[in-house]
């Protein structure tokens, strides 16, 4: 097992979404987690296909199970932005001659992202991806994979540290619904993400365990892999 | 290796990054931490301005802001090229084209290029350049300017009557993150090393700078060159006192605590300035990098990147 500290100032795990209001997950996501893991290991998760216009990740990617916990609970922030787009429909498609098929268009939307982020991901049952991540923490392999970000490429962690001790976290379980005192704060988080066909994409919901604790639950864990 | 700094601009008034206006107010946007707001700038108005410096030092630039259309406008001149364009390579592109258009933007760049750069072009690539919000050292409190736009006659009148609008205004220094992968740089030793010299000059950062100057360029900076994958510190550190000393209690105390290894870390400006002898001889005992002067620690970090990575990998 390896849990790793993450804190960092800022970070954004869209939701699919279009439209005027970009919303984020209320935390970290088990599929945001599972693609920072792959970044520090240097393994190369992305995967183009000319049929699709979106990125797509790769088949057969390491499995490994994830735990999430939270030290802190993440502030919310929004920001009102130009964000160039692409029209829908065929408005203003003769500006992508001038764009070069770049998005040709500008309209304001309001993005929200999440503040202090100071959590752990923990990892079990994959030794040799959990020795690759310690390989690239340690900064031993020539990375030509960018740098770790959250959710967003401009969003950096400040700390990404393993630790051998935990502090007292409070970690997400998924919601069993015949639970009584389910709380108001129930989080959609993706598990496993699919940009070819949403219908494939996996996400849950996920509640807090109410009292911190150095302890993983065991339902706390969830299997994540392509 | 791996470059991390943080910079920090010197206290001046600013109404620089506007969100939703509300009337005739002009609202500067705002974060909550804990119990105040504080004004922030995005990373893409800063990205933009470094674009328009790096054009300015004589770099290829693929893009540039048109001033004169209806609403806010871009140009390209050429389709996507990290070889040829220093503002493809650092801070990347994204073309969604489905197949029909794919292969015409192919057929294209075949026929304009060569075979080569269609061969070569990808409709995707990632921001080599990061960079964060810009944060307001100071809360806001409050603060608006009440000026008024005069009426214009004749034939460029826009408007029946002069406009009143109230500024928000925030007295505060900024400070913000950016980072580079030098792995990532490899292919371009010189132009990374004008990106470097660029953000020690860098301005007209944002919406309202053409009323108002704000110097974004650091007053001080700290950076860290390491192996390691994130900053190993609060990359939003530094502190300005009552009569605006600048200090990074993280990091020198981190260095001092031997915590953080001092031979990685390079510190200046006005944060320099401000260290008592005692802590200044130490922190040379520790190997730190110490410059009074941005500018010139920047060209200095600038040469010695350029040395890395005109040597073999891993050096």
């Amino acid at each position: 097992m390896l849990n790793i500290h993450v804190v960092a100032p800022f970070a954004a795990f869209r939701t699919f979404s279009t439209g005027s209001y970009r919303p984020t997950a209320g935390f970290i996501t088990y599929s945001a987690a599972y693609g920072l893991l792959l970044n520090i290991a240097g393994i190369e998760m992305r995967q183009q296909d000319p049929k699709y216009p979106a990125t797509l990740i790769k088949k057969g990617l390491p499995t490994v199970k994830i735990a999430l916990g939270v030290l802190e609970t993440p502030g919310r922030q929004s920001i009102y932005q130009q964000l160039h787009n692409y029209p829908v429909g065929s408005t203003n498609k003769e500006n992508l001659v001038r764009t070069k098929y770049n998005k040709n268009n500008i309209a304001p939307v309001r993005r929200t992202f999440l503040s202090n982020i100071n959590a752990y991901i923990c990892v079990k049952d994959n030794l040799e991806l959990e020795q690759q991540i310690l390989e690239g923490l340690s900064g031993n392999i020539t990375r030509s994979y960018g740098l770790p970000f959250l959710g967003d490429s401009n969003f950096l962690p400040d700390r990404l540290e393993v630790v051998y001790e935990l502090q007292p976290a409070k970690w997400f379980i998924k919601v069993n619904y015949e639970m009584r005192n389910i709380p108001q704060q129930v989080e959609r988080l993706t598990i496993k993400i699919d940009r070819a066909n949403m219908a494939y994409t996996r996400a849950e919901n996920f509640m807090t365990t109410e009292v911190p604790s150095t302890t993983i639950p065991e339902d706390a864990w969830v299997e994540v892999g392509y | 290796m791996n470059l991390f700094a943080t910079v920090i601009t010197h206290t001046q008034p600013s109404s620089n990054y506007r969100g939703e206006s509300a009337e005739n107010r002009t609202v500067i946007q705002k974060i909550t931490k804990g119990r105040y707001e504080y004004a922030v700038i995005s990373p893409e108005a800063f990205k933009n301005a470094l674009r328009d410096t790096l054009a300015i030092l004589g770099l290829p630039c693929n893009r540039k802001r048109i001033h004169d259309e209806e609403q806010l406008a871009v140009e390209f001149q050429d389709y996507n090229d990290a070889e040829a364009y220093a503002d493809d390579f650092f801070m990347g592109w994204m073309i969604a084209a489905g197949k029909n258009d794919r292969n015409k933007i192919l057929e294209d760049i075949r026929k304009e290029h060569g075979e080569e750069r269609a061969k070569r072009f990808t409709f995707k690539r990632d921001s080599i350049l990061r960079t964060n919000l810009a944060v307001a050292i100071e809360p806001y409190r409050y603060d608006t300017i009440f000026t008024q736009s005069p009426k214009m006659l004749g034939p460029w009148s826009n408007a029946e009557n002069s406009q009143l609008l109230h500024r928000e205004v925030s007295y505060t220094a900024y400070q913000y993150p950016f980072a580079l992968n030098l792995e990532d740089c490899r292919p371009h030793p010189d132009w990374t090393s004008t990106l470097l010299q660029a953000i020690g000059q860098i301005t007209d950062v944002s919406g309202n700078h053409a009323r108002s100057y704000f110097d974004m360029s650091p007053a001080s900076i700290v950076m860290r060159l390491t192996r390691k994958l994130a900053a190993g510190y609060h990359t939003y550190g530094f502190k300005v006192d009552e009569s605006e000393k600048h200090t990074f209690p993280e990091v020198i105390q981190g260095i001092k605590n031997n915590d953080l290894p001092g031979e990685e870390f390079y510190l200046g400006g006005k944060l320099v300035n401000d260290l008592d002898a005692e802590t200044k001889k130490e922190l040379e005992t520790k190997n730190v990098h110490l410059y009074t002067n941005c500018q010139i620690l920047l060209e200095h970090i600038a040469e010695q990147v350029y040395q890395y990575l005109t040597s073999p990998k891993g050096e």
